[in-house]
C-alpha cells in the first residue's frame, strides 16, 4: 500500500510539472509582448523595463519558468493585472464560495443518484425503472446553464420561490447547487443501476436469498456494498466535470465564486490569475483523482497494486 | 441465437458479412436507440436544407415585430432584432452538427494513431506520451477549452480547435488499452509469424478490433462537443453575432430573461434533443456491439 501511494504520488508530481509548463506557457502564448499583457495598454515604456527586470523575461524561457515557479512554491502568484491586489488574495476571496456550492451539489447528487439507482436497479424492467432512467437519461442531457435559466425563470421570477441572485442564505443556495449537481445525478444514477443489476446476479446474492435473508438485507447489507464501489470512481472523475459545470453555473446565477472569477480575468485581460487559477483548478482535479484512487484500494482490499 | 445458414467455408468477407447482420439485428432490439437514430437523420436533412426550409432569412431584421412571442408568423417568436427565432434556431443545427462532427473525426483520426502506436510500441514513448496525457486530463474539459480559447482569442474555430485538443487523449488512451489486449491475441501472432509488417498488422489487423469502442466513444464525444461549443459560445468565447449558434442564442436571450421566455426556451430544446439523441444513439451501439451488456446502463 505504501509502496502504491508513493508511486501514485510519484506520477502526480510529473503530471503536476507538466501542468505547469503549460499554465506558464499561457501568458507566453498569446500574440504580442508578455509585459505589455501583463501591464494593459496604458503602460509606459519605464513600467515595459520594471516588469520586463522582474519577471526576467528577456531572459530564457528555462530562466523564467525557473523564476516563475520559485515564486509559486514560495506562495507569490504576482498581483492581479486588474485590481493590484496579490492574486492569493482575490482567489482566497471566493474559493470558499465555491467550495461550499460544490459541497452542496456533490451532497445532494450523490444521494439521490445513489437512490434513483438503486431504486431503478432494484425494479429492472419496471415502471420504477424506466422513470429513473429517463430522469437520468435527461439530466446528462440537460446544459447546466440552460437548466439554471430554466431554472431561475420559473422558480424565481414566475413562482417568487428563491432569491434570483444568490445572497449567501441557504434558499439563495439551492438552485444553483441543484442545477451544478444534475449532471453528476444523472451519472451516478446511471452507474449504480447497472452496478445493483450485475450485482444482483452474484453468487453471493443467490446465497444470501438461500439463507432466507429478507430481501431489504440482502439489498443493503450485500448488494449495495459491493456496487457502491465502481460508483466511487465515477464520482472522483465527475467531480472535475463539475468544476468545469461551476464556471456556467456560477455565470448563470451571478454567484461570485471561482469560475466567475476565471471568465472575468478573461474578459480583463488579467493574465496572473488566469494563470493561476487554472494551476489552482487542475491541482484539485489530479488531488481529487488521488483521493479517489486511494479510497477505492481502501473500499476494496481485494484489489493488489504492483 | 446460432441459428444462421452454415457457410461451408468462412471467407473474410461473409464473416463480415454476419458481423454486420449481428449488428444491425442487435441494434434493432434498442427501441430508444433506433428512434434516436431516425431524429438525428432528420437533424442532418435539417441542417443540409436548413437555408431553404427557414420561412425568414437568419439575418432579416424587422424592428416592427421585434420580441414577440410564438405565433403562427413566428413559431418560436422573434428576438431583439425582430429576427425570426424558428430560422435561427433551424440554421444552428448545421453548425452544432459539423462543429460536433469535424471537430470529433479530426480527434479520433490522431488520438487513435496514437493510441495504436503507444500501444503497439510500447516502451519509453508510450510512458512519455501518456503523462502528457494525464496532464491534459487534470484540466475539466471546459476550463481547458477556455484556457485555448483565452490564448487564441475568442471565435468558432477556435473553440473548435479547443475542443480537439481535449477530444484526443480520451481516444488515445480508449485505442491504446484496446490494441494492448489485441496485439497478444492468437490472430495477431499468426499474421506476425506470416511475416506481416507492423503497419500492416496495426492497421489492417488490431485497427478493426478497436473500431467498435471507438464508434461508442465517436457518438458520445459528438454529444459532448457540441454541448462544449455550446457553453463556450454562451460564455462568449465561441460563435460570435450574428452566427445564429444555440448557446450564443441562450447568451443573448439573458437580457431579455424577465419579459420573454419563448427565446430561452427554444436554443436550449435544441440542444436538448440533439445532445439526447447522440447519447441514446451511443448506449444503443455500445449495446449493439457488445451483447452482453444487454441489461446493462
Amino acid at each position: 500500500m505504501t509502496k502504491y501511494i508513493l508511486k501514485r504520488v510519484g506520477g502526480i508530481i510529473v503530471t503536476m510539472f507538466l501542468v505547469s509548463i503549460f499554465v506558464f506557457m499561457i501568458i507566453r502564448l498569446i500574440p504580442g509582448e508578455p509585459a505589455r499583457l501583463m501591464l494593459g495598454d496604458k503602460a509606459t515604456p519605464e513600467m515595459i523595463e520594471t516588469i520586463t527586470k522582474q519577471y526576467g523575461l528577456d531572459k530564457s524561457y528555462f530562466e523564467q519558468y525557473m523564476i516563475w515557479m520559485k515564486g509559486v512554491l514560495h506562495g507569490d502568484f504576482g498581483n492581479s493585472q486588474r485590481t493590484g491586489m496579490p492574486v492569493m488574495y482575490e482567489i482566497g476571496l471566493r474559493y470558499g464560495k465555491t467550495v461550499r456550492l460544490a459541497l452542496y451539489a456533490i451532497t445532494w447528487s450523490v444521494i439521490a443518484g445513489t437512490i434513483i439507482g438503486i431504486w431503478s436497479g432494484t425494479r429492472a424492467g419496471k415502471w420504477q425503472d424506466y422513470t429513473g432512467i429517463t430522469v437520468s437519461v435527461l439530466g446528462q442531457a440537460v446544459p447546466d446553464f440552460w437548466l439554471g435559466m430554466m431554472a431561475i425563470m420559473i422558480l424565481c421570477v414566475k413562482l417568487h420561490l428563491f432569491p434570483i441572485i444568490p445572497d449567501g442564505t441557504f434558499r439563495g443556495m439551492v438552485l444553483p447547487a441543484f442545477t451544478l449537481g444534475a449532471y453528476m445525478m444523472s451519472t451516478v444514477a446511471r452507474f449504480m443501476r447497472s452496478s445493483v443489476i450485475e450485482a444482483l446476479k452474484e453468487d453471493y446474492t443467490r446465497t444470501a436469498r438461500a439463507k432466507g435473508l429478507k430481501e431489504r438485507t440482502v439489498i443493503y447489507k450485500h448488494v449495495l456494498r459491493n456496487s457502491v464501489i465502481p460508483v466511487i470512481t465515477i464520482i472522483g472523475m465527475q467531480l472535475g466535470v463539475m468544476l468545469g459545470g461551476a464556471v456556467l453555473v456560477e455565470s448563470v446565477f451571478g454567484y461570485s465564486g471561482i469560475g466567475l472569477l476565471l471568465l472575468d480575468s478573461i474578459k480583463y485581460r488579467d493574465y496572473t490569475t488566469l494563470q493561476m487559477l487554472i494551476l489552482i483548478i487542475s491541482f484539485h482535479v489530479v488531488a481529487i483523482n488521488l483521493l479517489v484512487d486511494l479510497l477505492y484500494a481502501v473500499v476494496n482490499p481485494e484489489i493488489r497494486y504492483d | 441465437m446460432f441459428f444462421k445458414k452454415k457457410n461451408p467455408m468462412v471467407t473474410e468477407e461473409n464473416d463480415m458479412d454476419t458481423r454486420w447482420s449481428d449488428f444491425l439485428r442487435n441494434f434493432k432490439k434498442q427501441k430508444t436507440a433506433v428512434v434516436a437514430f431516425f431524429v438525428l437523420v432528420l437533424l442532418f436533412f435539417i441542417a443540409i436544407f436548413c437555408y431553404k426550409i427557414a420561412p425568414y432569412g437568419i439575418n432579416e431584421y424587422n424592428y416592427a415585430e421585434k420580441l414577440q412571442g410564438p405565433s403562427m408568423a413566428h413559431l418560436f417568436g422573434t428576438d431583439e432584432f425582430g429576427r425570426d427565432l424558428f430560422s435561427r434556431v433551424l440554421c444552428g443545427t448545421r453548425i452544432s452538427l459539423s462543429i460536433g462532427f469535424i471537430t470529433v473525426t479530426i480527434a479520433t483520426v490522431i488520438g487513435s494513431v496514437i493510441g495504436l502506436f503507444t500501444g503497439y510500441y510500447g516502451g519509453i514513448l508510450d510512458g512519455i506520451t501518456m503523462r502528457i496525457l494525464d496532464a491534459v486530463y487534470a484540466f475539466p474539459g471546459l476550463i481547458l477549452a477556455i484556457a485555448i480559447v483565452a490564448i487564441l482569442g475568442p471565435g468558432l474555430a477556435n473553440a473548435a480547435i479547443a475542443i480537439v485538443i481535449f477530444c484526443i487523449p480520451t481516444y488515445a488512451r480508449l485505442v491504446r488499452s484496446c490494441t494492448l489486449q489485441l496485439k497478444n491475441s492468437v490472430y495477431v501472432r499468426a499474421a506476425k509469424c506470416l511475416g506481416a509488417s507492423d503497419l500492416r498488422i496495426l492497421f489492417k489487423h488490431i485497427l478493426p478490433g478497436v473500431f467498435p469502442d471507438v464508434i461508442v466513444q465517436y457518438s458520445l464525444s459528438v454529444s459532448g462537443s457540441i454541448m462544449t461549443t455550446a457553453s463556450l459560445s454562451f460564455l462568449g468565447m465561441g460563435a460570435m453575432s450574428p452566427t445564429p449558434e444555440w448557446g450564443l442564442l441562450l447568451s443573448n436571450s439573458r437580457t431579455y430573461f424577465y419579459s420573454c421566455w419563448h427565446y430561452a426556451v427554444f436554443p436550449g430544446l435544441a440542444i436538448v434533443i440533439t445532445v439526447l439523441c447522440f447519447n441514446l444513439l451511443g448506449d444503443g451501439l455500445r449495446m449493439a456491439l457488445d451483447p452482453k451488456l444487454n441489461d446493462r446502463a
